[in-house]
C-alpha cells in the first residue's frame, strides 16, 4: 500500500544528456522534473535516503545509485538533487499548490504533483528546482 | 582648443560640405539607416529560415548565423540533437521547435548567454535565463509557433516574485517583448 511521506530527504536523479548547462552553477535544470508523457508517468521517481541508514549523504546516494543501476539504468553523467520532503511540501502549500511523496517500493518513492496545462508544469518544475537543497554530481560520488 | 575638439569641428564641417545637410540632420538620418539595415538583415535571415524544414538544415543554419561569441549556441543545438541519451527511449526532435527557437534568438539579436538549453522528451527545446530565484525566464518552443513561458520578476510591493506563466503565439510574444524594451533588457539582455 502506498504511504505518504511526511518527512525525510529524497534524491532525484537528473540526467544531463538532454541539457546543455551554460553557467557554472551546479543546479539541476527544471526540465529534469518534467513528467514523461510518452510513458504516461503520473509521478517523478525519487529515492528515500533514510532507507539506507548510512552515516553520510554520499554513502546513502551511492546506495541509491546502486539501487537505480540494479534496475538496469546507468547513471553516467547526471546529478542527484536532494529535496527535503517537509520543506518542499510547505513551499508548495504557501503557493496554494500541492505535492505529495508516496512510498512505492522503498527506497523508490513517487513525487506527485498536479497540473492542468503543459505550461503550468513549467511553473511547478521551477518551484521544484527552488526546493533543491543540495546537489551531488556522479563524478563527486565516484571519488 | 583641444585636439579632439578641432577634429570634431573639422568633421562637422566636412559632413556639412559633403552631404549639404547640417550635422544634426545627417546623424539622425544615419541612425535611421543603421536601424533599417539591421531590420533588413533580420528579415533576410528570417526569410531563409522560413524555407528550412529539416533538422539537418536547421542545424547548419544555426552554425552559419551563430558565429563568434554566439558560437556556443550552435554547439549546444548540435550536442542536444546528435548526442546519445542516457534514457533508453528515442526522442523525436521537433524541427518546428528548433525553428521557432532560432527565429526568437535572431529577433532578439543581442541577448545574455542562457543558463541552460534543454531538449524535452516531447522533442521541444527549452531556453532558460536565470539570475536568481526571483529573476528568471524559461521559454519552451512548441510546434505551430506556440510558446510556453514562465517568468519570475521581483515585486516592488511584496516579498513573493511576480509570476507570469502561460502559452502564447511566438510572434505575439516577440511583439510584446519588443514593446517592453525595459523588460526585455532586464530579463534577457542584462
Amino acid at each position: 500500500m502506498p504511504k505518504e511521506l511526511i518527512s525525510g530527504t529524497v534524491a532525484r536523479y537528473c540526467s544531463k544528456s538532454r541539457v546543455v548547462i551554460l553557467d557554472e552553477r551546479h543546479q539541476p535544470d527544471p526540465s529534469c522534473f518534467n513528467l514523461r508523457q510518452f510513458r504516461n508517468e503520473r509521478y517523478l521517481s525519487v529515492y528515500l535516503l533514510e532507507y539506507f541508514d548510512k552515516l553520510t549523504e554520499e554513502e546513502n546516494l551511492n546506495a541509491v545509485k546502486h539501487a537505480i543501476e540494479a534496475g538496469g539504468f546507468q547513471c553516467k553523467t547526471g546529478i542527484f538533487a536532494l529535496l527535503d520532503v517537509a520543506d518542499s511540501k510547505h513551499k508548495f502549500e504557501q503557493k496554494k499548490l500541492k505535492i505529495s511523496y508516496q512510498s512505492l517500493n522503498l527506497p523508490h518513492c513517487g513525487l506527485f504533483h498536479e497540473y492542468n496545462y503543459e505550461y503550468h508544469e513549467m511553473y511547478i518544475t521551477e518551484l521544484l528546482v527552488q526546493c533543491v537543497k543540495t546537489c551531488y554530481s556522479i563524478k563527486q560520488l565516484e571519488r | 582648443m583641444s585636439r579632439s575638439r578641432i577634429a570634431k569641428s573639422y568633421l562637422k564641417q566636412a559632413v556639412v560640405q559633403t552631404t549639404l545637410l547640417n550635422y544634426r540632420t545627417f546623424h539622425r538620418n544615419h541612425r535611421k539607416l543603421v536601424i533599417k539595415q539591421s531590420v533588413d538583415k533580420f528579415s533576410l535571415k528570417a526569410q531563409h529560415l522560413a524555407q528550412l524544414h529539416e533538422l539537418d538544415e536547421l542545424l547548419a543554419f544555426s552554425q552559419k548565423v551563430f558565429t563568434g561569441q554566439q558560437q556556443y549556441l550552435a554547439h549546444a543545438f548540435q550536442e542536444l540533437c546528435c548526442s546519445d541519451s542516457e534514457e533508453d527511449d528515442e526522442t523525436m526532435i521537433l524541427a518546428d521547435s528548433l525553428k521557432s527557437t532560432l527565429l526568437f534568438l535572431l529577433k532578439l539579436e543581442i541577448f545574455k548567454k542562457p543558463t541552460s538549453i534543454a531538449l524535452n522528451e516531447n522533442g521541444t527545446f527549452q531556453l532558460r535565463w536565470k539570475q536568481n530565484d526571483s529573476y528568471l525566464t524559461t521559454l519552451r518552443f512548441q510546434k505551430n509557433n506556440r510558446l510556453d513561458y514562465v517568468i519570475f520578476l521581483p515585486s516592488q510591493h511584496a516579498a513573493e516574485p511576480i509570476v507570469l506563466n502561460g502559452n502564447m503565439n511566438l510572434f505575439d510574444f516577440i511583439e510584446f517583448f519588443s514593446q517592453n524594451t525595459s523588460l526585455t533588457a532586464k530579463l534577457l539582455r542584462g
